[in-house]
């Protein structure tokens, strides 16, 4: 036993130590939020005997309201298991363009809809818009008194932003777009834009700066807001005149192998259960 | 010059024979390691384009995000040689146990995942933090800063220097360091003249090594520094927003921070590797 092999076991023994220390100091964690889960991981529900297993590919933004429409779905079809996976919308395209096994792409945007028609992944009609989203302003409970979407850039407040390469990013530029062209708040993009300290990859993680106090206000979905830690955030609302509304298609993929458990679920979704479980999470019914 | 390389070939053949049938099994495992990292490089130029090569430098975010890469990979490789040369040294030289078994907790970055990283940072100099408070008083703030994506650099990278550094220190003969202190060198001495000189290629490895994992850093910087084209996007954390849009820029800007970067510094490596071993 060299000096070196024992100080490799103290080490470790003393960093396990540490963990156990850690574990036991940490603080009881109140009601478990659904946005500290990963959006990029797939979530595998219980599996029956045998059952059709089903993949959908879904927004991030759709994370909480599929899950739940998942397990609802699975409850009614007990031979059909449904396998979701998040992540970007266009990470999703990615993954289908590089040939993923999948069965449903539900995107947070019709461009990317359109872009795995045009490339033939999914079938011309096939595309159903199955809900609207909202964006939304929300505000660290740190910030005190909460500013007023009109004085949101004046404040000297740190702002979080999607990048314009995501969906909620390029809504987020149209909504200051809309703002500029009503002309009743001049300057406003530009003071706006200079706030923004940074542009996220993903929605969730401005959601995630302004929970934690790093940022003041983000912009996300109404679906975001919804599952955000009540605790830990306001929510400000954006005035209709400029507000952007987003679609949300769903689809079947033209080389999923099963056609009819994808097409239940889509089903379900549409159906007056599924629409139910799609207001639940901040989004609304297409009119 | 293709004598030599059938030379080489056949030297290989025949160390492979000599090792007998096992020893065809580990030359073939190892050329099959190689060829998938060819292929993977292949692949990625393959996925580069003209036109997504055009775009990328058409767009004034990726020369400012080339230019910050490059500027927060210096500031943090001089702030790494300053913190972890001196580390190094002690490291290399104390007999103390105890320090000898707390030492393995310098290295925890290297193990640790991108989302531990990012998330211990912002608990330790978020704006919430003890810290962060502190510092916010003058007006200063490390997340979403340029100062973030170096705090970044370093907090990853330093292990990787000090391993390398302290490692080369404790090649120098005892010998010379005895010969040194009967002359009066003190320990500062030591160091600068004795020290740093003999293994200079090892410094010289190490910063390049903190250099090199310096500019891949991406999940902790994303979360701590953010992505702020101008403020604090790199090139790394750009790849990634490039992807989300556009695959044919992602890879085009991937595989020009592979060759003219991170290729090069490898390279370069390698050098300094042999010199160190043959010396």
């Amino acid at each position: 036993m060299t000096r070196w092999k024992r100080g490799l076991w103290i080490g470790s023994i003393l960093l396990l130590c540490a963990v156990f220390a850690l574990a036991g100091c940490a603080k009881p964690a109140e009601a478990p939020t659904d946005s500290t889960e990963s959006p990029m991981e797939p979530t595998t529900e219980p599996v029956a005997a045998k059952p059709t297993e089903i993949t959908v590919l879904a927004a991030a933004s759709l994370t909480e309201a599929f899950t739940e429409m998942a397990e609802s779905f699975e409850a009614a079809h007990e031979d059909i298991s449904v396998v979701l996976s998040f992540a970007g919308s266009q990470e999703c395209v990615a993954q289908i363009e590089s040939g993923v096994a999948a069965d449903i792409f539900a995107s947070a945007n019709t461009k990317y809809m359109d872009t795995v028609v045009a490339e033939a992944y999914v079938e011309e009609d096939a595309p159903v818009i199955f809900a609207n989203n909202k964006l939304v302003i929300v505000c660290s409970k740190s910030i005190d008194p909460v500013p007023a979407f009109e004085s949101l850039a004046e404040d000297g407040l740190m702002l979080v932003i999607a990048d314009e390469t995501v969906p909620v990013g390029k809504y987020t530029l149209a909504m200051l777009d809309n703002v500029t062209a009503a002309g009743n708040l001049p300057g406003y993009a530009d003071t706006f834009l200079e706030a923004v300290v940074s542009k996220e990859t993903n929605v969730k993680l401005v959601l995630s700066k302004v929970e934690m106090g790093e940022a003041d206000c983000g912009i996300v979905y109404t679906s975001d807001a919804v599952s955000a830690d009540q605790d830990a955030v306001v929510t400000v609302d954006i005035p209709a005149e400029y507000n952007v509304v987003a679609t949300y298609p769903i689809a079947p993929l033209a080389a999923s192998e099963n056609k009819e458990a994808a097409q239940a679920f889509i089903d379900y979704i549409l159906s007056e259960e599924g629409s139910g479980i799609v207001m639940k999470y901040g989004l609304s019914k297409p009119e | 010059m293709k004598r030599m390389r059938s030379s080489n070939t056949n030297k290989a053949a025949s160390a492979a024979r000599k090792m007998g049938g096992f020893g065809h099994f580990l030359r073939a495992a190892a050329l099959l390691n190689i060829g998938g990292m060819a292929f993977v490089i292949v692949s990625l130029l393959r996925k580069t384009t003209a036109s997504g090569l055009n775009e990328l430098f058409a767009s004034a975010d990726t020369w400012v995000s080339i230019q910050l890469s490059l500027v927060s990979v210096a500031f943090s490789a001089v702030l790494i040689v300053l913190i972890g040369t001196p580390v190094a040294y002690y490291l290399a030289k104390t007999k103390s146990r105890t320090i000898h078994t707390l030492s393995n907790f310098i290295y925890l970055p290297m193990v640790f995942p991108p989302a531990v990283t990012g998330l211990a940072l912002l608990s330790a100099f978020g704006r919430n933090s003890f810290v962060g408070q502190q510092l916010e008083m003058f007006n200063f703030m490390l997340p979403f800063s340029f100062a973030g994506v170096v705090l970044v650099q370093v907090f990853v990278s330093l292990p990787f220097f000090i391993q390398i550094v302290s490692n080369g220190f404790m090649t120098v003969d005892h010998s010379i360091d005895e010969a040194a202190r009967l002359y009066g060198a003190d320990e500062r001495q030591l160091l600068m003249h004795i020290y740093i000189p003999m293994v200079r290629p090892a410094i010289y490895s190490g910063i390049i090594m903190a250099m090199l994992r310096s500019a891949g850093e991406f999940g902790a910087t994303i979360m701590f520094a953010g992505n702020l084209a101008g403020k604090t996007q790199t090139v790394t954390t750009r790849i990634y927003s490039l992807f989300q849009q556009d695959i044919g820029q992602a890879a085009a800007l991937a595989a020009v921070q592979l060759f003219v970067f991170i290729l090069p510094l490898f390279i370069l490596r390698l050098q300094f590797n042999a010199s160190e071993r043959y010396a």
